[in-house]
């Protein structure tokens, strides 16, 4: 069992950081144009407004319970038989996560940089190194991207501004044209986009300062929608909405666009060590929480001794989907799951 | 962890139950000389070097005595004049003013007839044996269940000279010696406060090796003492001690890591800074060397000179040493990584010279830089080895010849032997030795990792770096510290190395009821040179 209050609130910030810009931001401007084209900025807006009413239930919930996951406090809010199951869809919705990042991640990987080398070698090596920090606890992956997410943050600022001589802002044009129905749609992926700071339900317990969480979470939910909002509309704004739609990875192809000087072009190898970092840190917090929650769920003193049972779930699962098209369809699973979810959670604070 | 620490329980209770052991064998000291010289001279037979010198003191009611000491170990200049001299010519010479109470005479030779600074009385004949094996002198007297242990030591050692690891251009150019007196005279010499604690001990079954604890008390966290104190007694039952290497690998954390948890260093100045900060030193007797703990990763590129320079200079000498360790890791990597895999990174024109200069080259890239980082090894291995004169010669030959001819026979590329040499210059900037050999190894798994996947194996590989960095830990403090966890005000002495004014903070090594001393933010006599200008 690791120590409760481990790790302090600015370690969180930059865990929801990079969350909330992490792998997802990858395929994020497509979805979005294809739902609801200029508008995206607008759905993703509305998207982190309400998430932030969502993370002021987190915060306030998670602080009756001091000390407390989620997994563990639910059975005395909900009863032990609904509180286990809201508690096994919970458990079961990270170590998802966890798969379809990886996937995401792997299937960029191919695509664009190794296309000869199989994915479960590359796949393989990634969560060997995933399953080594989740042994060594929350609080060296706490520590890790304390050290490297200001770095990350720095570089893909740095992206977006290095491209903006490419930008265009008549591209962003039409507004407000989409129809109430697709806006919904896409306020719905938005919403679950940024659904993930969930994962803050887990980590609660872990943190040496719950009080200050509040408003650093906040914090970072801001940021996080600036940078995804940000992202967006370089995307759309450097390609238009026609373009971006039919890219398989339009922020890789804006990256790639990025030019130091003269002499430095075709950075996008550099920027895929980026996202390596980031898909390292999202996978390893989400099997993180996946294995400490199934830990809590069946009741078990140590979660190390189930950290090698369960990593290869997320293999598993990420290759149930044979090809790319089969990983977008699980992204879709995902963010219906989510939205179950979402209804689930919203009972469940008037429940309590 | 429970198993382990159940273990070093266990082993700290086997050796008080020894050491129990050892006070119900002591022997005591007989009233009669002649046994107990019988019985020390038992203990050492065939050992040349002990020195029993019988004699007699005053004519009255003569009482016969013994000294015992080990030659080369003492001063014998002292033993003929303070001790010899005063107890027989003197003491002859002298009217004891009390009757003639035996008791009273032993009194009166220990307190008024020996004229030597240290000494002191000891009960039991294995004190006596360890005294003078130590270099004292050992004062036995007939009828007398006491002994008397006067200080005298003094033996060959080296004179202070500049130490050759850690070289500076601006600072002091002491070094610690091999005897562990002179070091922490150094130390005192440089920090006269009641506050500096020197904490002795002996370590060792057979050598019995001293070694000292120094920190400042007020200013260190007790519980980093105690962890020193409980580690220390867990290697009581080791056989030698010989160097501080030995003690190192005893106590530190992770045994099996390439990184080093504790830092070495033969300054003075070095270890009065770290002192000041909170921190342990362990000294060693027969060792130039004093071991700092706890450490963290970023005191390796942190030099002495650093704060005896000025700041911008030292500020950009620390961002060279980071350039300089980034080189020395991943130089070779990203070159394997960018030309096998990347070539669309490299501009055209590079590229193509680069390709043209591999024309004719036999090996893939990665075979090429294990040939080429292998030799740069052996290089330095065999410098290390050969006598100075010849060292240098070496240099010449492996790096200029060897080069030159690898080039010219088309074994390796051109731009292969600026990386290697980048590489090499690059792990040398690293101001500590110990921190530079990591580096060395990694290179290495780097280069495979870069050869099978490219700029994503590199970065696989730094990740693996990283999350094993962070699991480090040094007496309990976090290895990469400042850095991870994060603690923005500590920066200033890793990224830059900020005014000595601004760095009055303390560093987290404190103890927590300390109160840091004040930090002000502005050169303190600014206020001052604002009425020298009043007066002008």
């Amino acid at each position: 069992m690791i120590k409760r209050g481990t790790i302090s609130p600015r370690q969180v910030f930059f865990i929801l950081i990079m969350l909330l810009t992490g792998i997802y931001i990858l395929i994020l401007p497509r979805h979005m144009v294809t739902m609801v084209g200029t508008d995206g900025w607008l759905v993703l807006l509305v998207g982190g407004l309400v998430s932030s009413l969502m993370l002021f239930f987190i915060n306030r919930i998670s602080r009756k319970f001091p000390g407390k996951t989620v997994v563990e406090f639910a059975p005395v809010v909900m009863g032990p038989f609904l509180g286990k199951i809201l508690g096994g869809i919970l458990v079961v919705y990270y170590t998802f996560l966890a798969a379809v990042s990886l996937r995401i991640f792997a299937e960029m990987l191919k695509s664009v940089l190794l296309s000869d080398t199989p994915r479960w070698v590359v796949v393989l090596a990634l969560v060997a190194l995933i399953t080594w920090i989740v042994q060594n606890g929350l609080e060296d992956i706490a520590r890790f991207t304390e050290l490297l997410a200001p770095i990350i943050l720095l570089l893909l600022i740095a992206a977006l501004l290095g491209d903006l001589r490419y930008m265009e802002a008549i591209r962003l044009r039409p507004m407000f044209q989409t129809e109430p129905f697709s806006l919904l749609e896409g306020f719905i992926s938005s919403l679950s986009y940024f659904g993930i700071i969930i994962v803050l339900l887990m980590l609660y317990p872990y943190v040496n300062a719950p009080k200050k969480l509040t408003i650093t979470s906040l914090l970072a939910l801001a940021f996080a929608v600036i940078i995804t909002m940000g992202f967006f509309m370089g995307t759309v704004a450097t390609f238009g909405i026609y373009e971006t739609g039919r890219m398989a990875w339009p922020v890789i192809e804006l990256v790639k666009m990025v030019r130091v000087g003269e002499f430095l072009e075709r950075v996008e190898s550099l920027f895929l060590s980026v996202w390596l970092s980031i898909a390292f840190i999202n996978v390893s917090v989400l099997a993180f929480c996946s294995v400490s929650g199934w830990t809590q769920l069946i009741n078990a003193e140590n979660y190390r001794k189930l950290t090698y049972p369960i990593m290869p779930l997320p293999l598993i699962l990420k290759s149930l989907a044979q090809r790319f098209i089969g990983c977008l369809r699980l992204i879709q699973v995902e963010f219906y799951l989510w939205f179950r979810y979402y209804a689930n959670n919203t009972a469940f604070h008037i429940c309590s | 962890m429970v198993k382990k620490s159940d273990k070093a329980i266990k082993s700290i209770r086997q050796s008080r139950n020894n050491k129990d052991e050892k006070k119900a064998d002591v022997k005591p000291i007989s009233t009669d000389l002649q046994v107990n010289l019988e019985n020390i001279k038992e203990v050492f037979t065939n050992c040349s070097d002990i020195v029993f010198r019988e004699f007699i003191i005053g004519y009255q009611a003569p009482v016969k005595a013994a000294l015992i000491y080990v030659d080369g170990l003492t001063d014998k200049a002292s033993i003929h004049d303070y001790i010899l001299k005063s107890l027989t010519i003197e003491a002859r010479a002298s009217k004891p003013n009390i009757e003639l109470n035996l008791d009273d005479t032993y009194k009166w030779i220990e307190e008024s007839t020996i004229s030597v600074a240290e000494k002191k009385r000891v009960e039991n004949l294995d004190d006596v044996m360890s005294g003078f094996l130590s270099g004292d002198t050992a004062l036995l007297m007939d009828g007398w269940n006491k002994a008397l242990l006067i200080g005298t030591k003094g033996w060959a050692s080296r004179g202070i000279s500049e130490p050759d690891s850690e070289v500076v251009i601006r600072g002091p150019r002491e070094g610690f010696t091999e005897t562990v007196r002179i070091n922490t005279s150094m130390v005192r010499r440089r920090l006269h406060s009641n506050k500096l604690k020197m904490e002795g001990r002996k370590i060792g079954t057979y050598t019995q090796t001293d070694v000292v604890v120094l920190y400042m008390d007020g200013i260190v966290n007790p519980k980093i003492v105690k962890e020193v104190h409980k580690r220390l007694d867990g290697i009581n039952e080791v056989d030698s001690i010989l160097e501080t290497g030995c003690i190192e690998q005893y106590i530190e954390d992770h045994p099996y890591s390439p990184f080093p948890q504790i830092q070495y260093t033969e300054r003075p100045d070095k270890v009065v800074a770290y002192l000041l900060e909170g921190r342990v030193i362990i000294m060693v007797d027969g060792s130039p060397d004093c071991l700092i703990v706890p450490t963290v990763f970023v005191q390796f590129l942190q030099s002495p000179e650093d704060y005896y320079s000025r700041i911008l200079m030292s500020t950009v000498l620390r961002w060279v040493r980071f350039i300089g360790i980034f080189t020395a890791v991943t130089l070779p990597a990203l070159y394997i990584a960018v030309t096998t895999f990347h070539q669309e990174m490299i501009p055209t024109n590079l590229a193509l010279s680069i390709s043209g200069a591999r024309e004719g080259v036999p090996f893939p890239a990665l075979i090429e830089a294990l040939t080429m980082e292998i030799s740069l090894e052996l290089l330095r291995e065999a410098s290390v080895r050969l006598p100075g004169a010849i060292g240098s010669t070496l240099g010449i030959v492996g790096a200029l010849i060897v080069g030159q001819a690898a080039v010219e026979a088309k074994l390796v590329a051109p731009q292969m032997v600026i990386i290697v040499a980048l590489t090499a210059i690059g792990s040398f900037t690293v101001p500590s030795f110990a921190a530079s050999i990591p580096l060395r190894l990694i290179r290495f798994p780097l280069m495979i990792l870069g050869a099978i996947f490219g700029l994503y194996g590199v970065m696989l590989g730094w990740i693996g770096i990283l999350v094993h960095m962070i699991s480090l830990k040094s007496f309990g403090y976090p290895y990469l510290a400042p850095l991870a966890p994060l603690r923005v005000s500590e920066l200033k002495d890793v990224l830059i190395r900020a005014p000595r004014w601004q760095m009055m903070t303390a560093p987290q090594f404190r103890k927590p009821t300390e109160k840091p001393p004040k930090s002000f933010l502005r050169k303190p006599y600014v206020k001052n040179s604002k009425g020298a200008v009043k007066n002008d």
